[in-house]
């Protein structure tokens, strides 16, 4: 970027064309989570009650635990598919990888709400997968799939999945494809060059995406309200029944206030791992 | 190679070779098969004439599409989507378009990060936990349970789509045209309408077409800022799922499907550079 060919003068300029963004930010988005930060210590009485309550009921104690948990197994498996995944389609070439990549593309542009329903008919109990159970003799009744942990952490790979393989993608033909066949020049076998020269390089992009999955599942709403069981209450739901039914202002205002802290710690690592060179572009 | 045993080596490798591409394929049809299957599944399910959720669909018919047009609450459901979507979809792209273009100005590296950063933040915080955040507000302007409410709050969640679209054009695009449209006269103003606008127009469509799929898939804010008279169809979809177990909510989950897909192959024809 040169500085030289920016039009003179600009600056005041530039705050005029930032105004209307930097109110609206302001006004919907850092005021506010900064009023719910301030309710959840003052709101019924100014103090960390709220918090003390948190941790001291163990309700919430297992709600946490609970989205915790199947944050991080959507986040262990999506991952892991989606590695292999990407590398599939960084190894492809032509019409294959044209394919798999459009399968990907499919399943990520069709959306959240139709992927999250559709499982109710692969996995419910006349659904396709207890179908296929039934007549292949594997099983002699239904077999509940959905409304329990299964469902949920399913479907969350499901919905994960196209969107890490694409950070995935990203980070793998930033590395560069070529690396693999120069290590094998150089006398490494494929899968020393793939181990010790692939992985290690592509472990910030893999980083990367283990943060957001894990930030995005932790504040997932659908998929657990869809296919998860009255077991698979997570903090979300706890928040908005908290909020909306009981009143509890307070004590939603702290729940809420500690997911935001818990997925902010996550995108700042994103932003420590990965930068922001990717949205700028500075060489 | 005069070693005798060299040839068995080289089959067991040939072998090893073979089985680990084989279950490479096979894994890759597996999860390609997992992508995409469920969507196909709950597709033909929506076109079933039996009057249970249940695979596999029964015949054919169109009775639940029909159904979800003629009943007024789906009905109000669509209209809500889709004010509620254009709504969105304007102010993030006004707004996004117009704080890209600024922060793009910057001369200070920092403060453009820093600026870049207060844009994409709406990305790391849960959608629950902003709807929480904007609750007391929206309820002293007395914006809950109104479209506008829901789409403002979708707008900020929108907004880092836009801004990213058109951040990725703007560092492609031609800055000496503008100088050289000031230094022909033009005021910034002028410059900025005349000549950015233009050249960043496939951005911007990009970054609105963004912002109205992410209104579209998102429940959590007319779930929480809706009310009883701003719920859009996914959230009716879930509402539904209490109710009744008829096949109409597979047609509703087919036609936003079927939006989605179409958007996307939108933008792809917006971005794709065109040859002279």
């Amino acid at each position: 970027m040169t500085r030289a060919t920016r039009p003179r003068g600009s600056v005041p300029w530039t705050w005029l064309w930032l105004l209307p963004g930097l109110a609206f930010m302001g006004a919907l988005f850092v005021l506010p989570i900064c009023r719910m930060a301030w309710d959840s210590v003052s709101d019924p009485v100014p103090g960390l009650g709220n918090y003390a309550a948190i941790l001291s009921e163990r309700l919430y104690l297992r709600v946490f635990w609970n989205s915790i948990w199947s944050a991080t197994g959507a986040t262990l498996a999506s991952v892991l598919i989606g590695y292999a995944l990407a590398y599939a389609i960084c190894r492809a070439s032509g019409r294959r990888r044209r394919l798999i990549l459009g399968l990907v593309m499919f399943s990520y542009v069709v959306g959240t709400v139709p992927r999250a329903f559709s499982w109710l008919v692969v996995l419910g109990d006349r659904g396709l997968a207890n179908l296929l159970l039934l007549r292949l003799g594997i099983t002699r009744s239904r077999v509940p799939l959905i409304y329990n942990e299964f469902g949920v952490l399913v479907g969350m790979i499901h919905v994960m999945l196209p969107f890490v393989t694409l950070i995935l993608l990203g980070s793998m033909l930033r590395v560069g494809a070529h690396l693999v066949p120069a290590a094998r020049t150089l006398g490494a076998t494929s899968r020393r060059a793939f181990w010790e020269v692939f992985v290690p390089l592509t472990r910030p992009g893999v980083l990367a995406a283990m943060m957001i999955v894990f930030v995005y599942s932790l504040g997932f709403y659908i998929v657990p309200a869809v296919l998860g069981g009255a077991g698979q209450t997570t903090i979300v739901m706890e928040i908005q029944e908290l909020a909306l039914n009981l009143g509890d202002w307070g004590l939603a205002a702290a729940l809420s206030t500690a997911v935001v802290l818990v997925s902010i710690l996550g995108a700042a690592m994103y932003v420590r791992t990965t930068g922001l060179a990717d949205v700028h572009g500075h060489e | 190679m005069s070693d005798p045993a060299a040839p068995r080596v080289l089959a067991r490798g040939r072998l090893l070779h073979w089985t680990s591409r084989l279950l490479g394929a096979a894994g890759l049809v597996l999860v390609g098969l997992f992508l995409v299957a469920p969507i196909l599944v709950a597709t033909s399910v929506s076109f079933t004439a039996d009057t249970i959720l249940a695979f596999p669909p029964v015949g054919f018919s169109l009775r639940w599409y029909a159904d979800i047009l003629h009943s007024p609450t789906w009905r109000a459901a669509i209209v809500n989507t889709l004010a509620i979507g254009a709504m969105c979809a304007a102010t993030a792209t006004a707004i996004g378009t117009l704080s890209a273009y600024g922060i793009s100005r910057l001369r200070d590296p920092a403060l453009r990060d820093g600026l870049l950063i207060l844009f994409l933040a709406p990305l790391a915080v849960p959608y629950m936990s902003l709807g929480i955040a904007i609750y007391p507000t929206f309820a002293a302007l007395g914006l809950v349970g109104t479209r506008l409410g829901v789409a403002l709050a979708q707008a900020v969640i929108a907004m880092p789509f836009v801004v990213l679209s058109v951040t990725a054009i703007i560092r492609r695009r031609d800055r000496d045209l503008e100088s050289a449209s000031r230094t022909l006269g033009a005021t910034p103003f002028k410059g900025f309408c005349y000549i950015v606008l233009p050249l960043l127009a496939p951005g911007i469509a990009a970054g609105a077409v963004l912002a109205f799929m992410t209104s579209f898939d998102d429940v959590v804010m007319p779930i929480f800022l809706g009310g009883l008279h701003a719920g859009t169809v996914p959230k009716m979809m879930l509402d539904s799922l209490a109710l009744t177990s008829d096949p109409s909510v597979m047609a509703a989950s087919t036609a936003i499907a079927g939006v989605g897909l179409l958007l996307f192959l939108g933008v792809g024809a917006i971005r794709r550079p065109r040859h002279r």
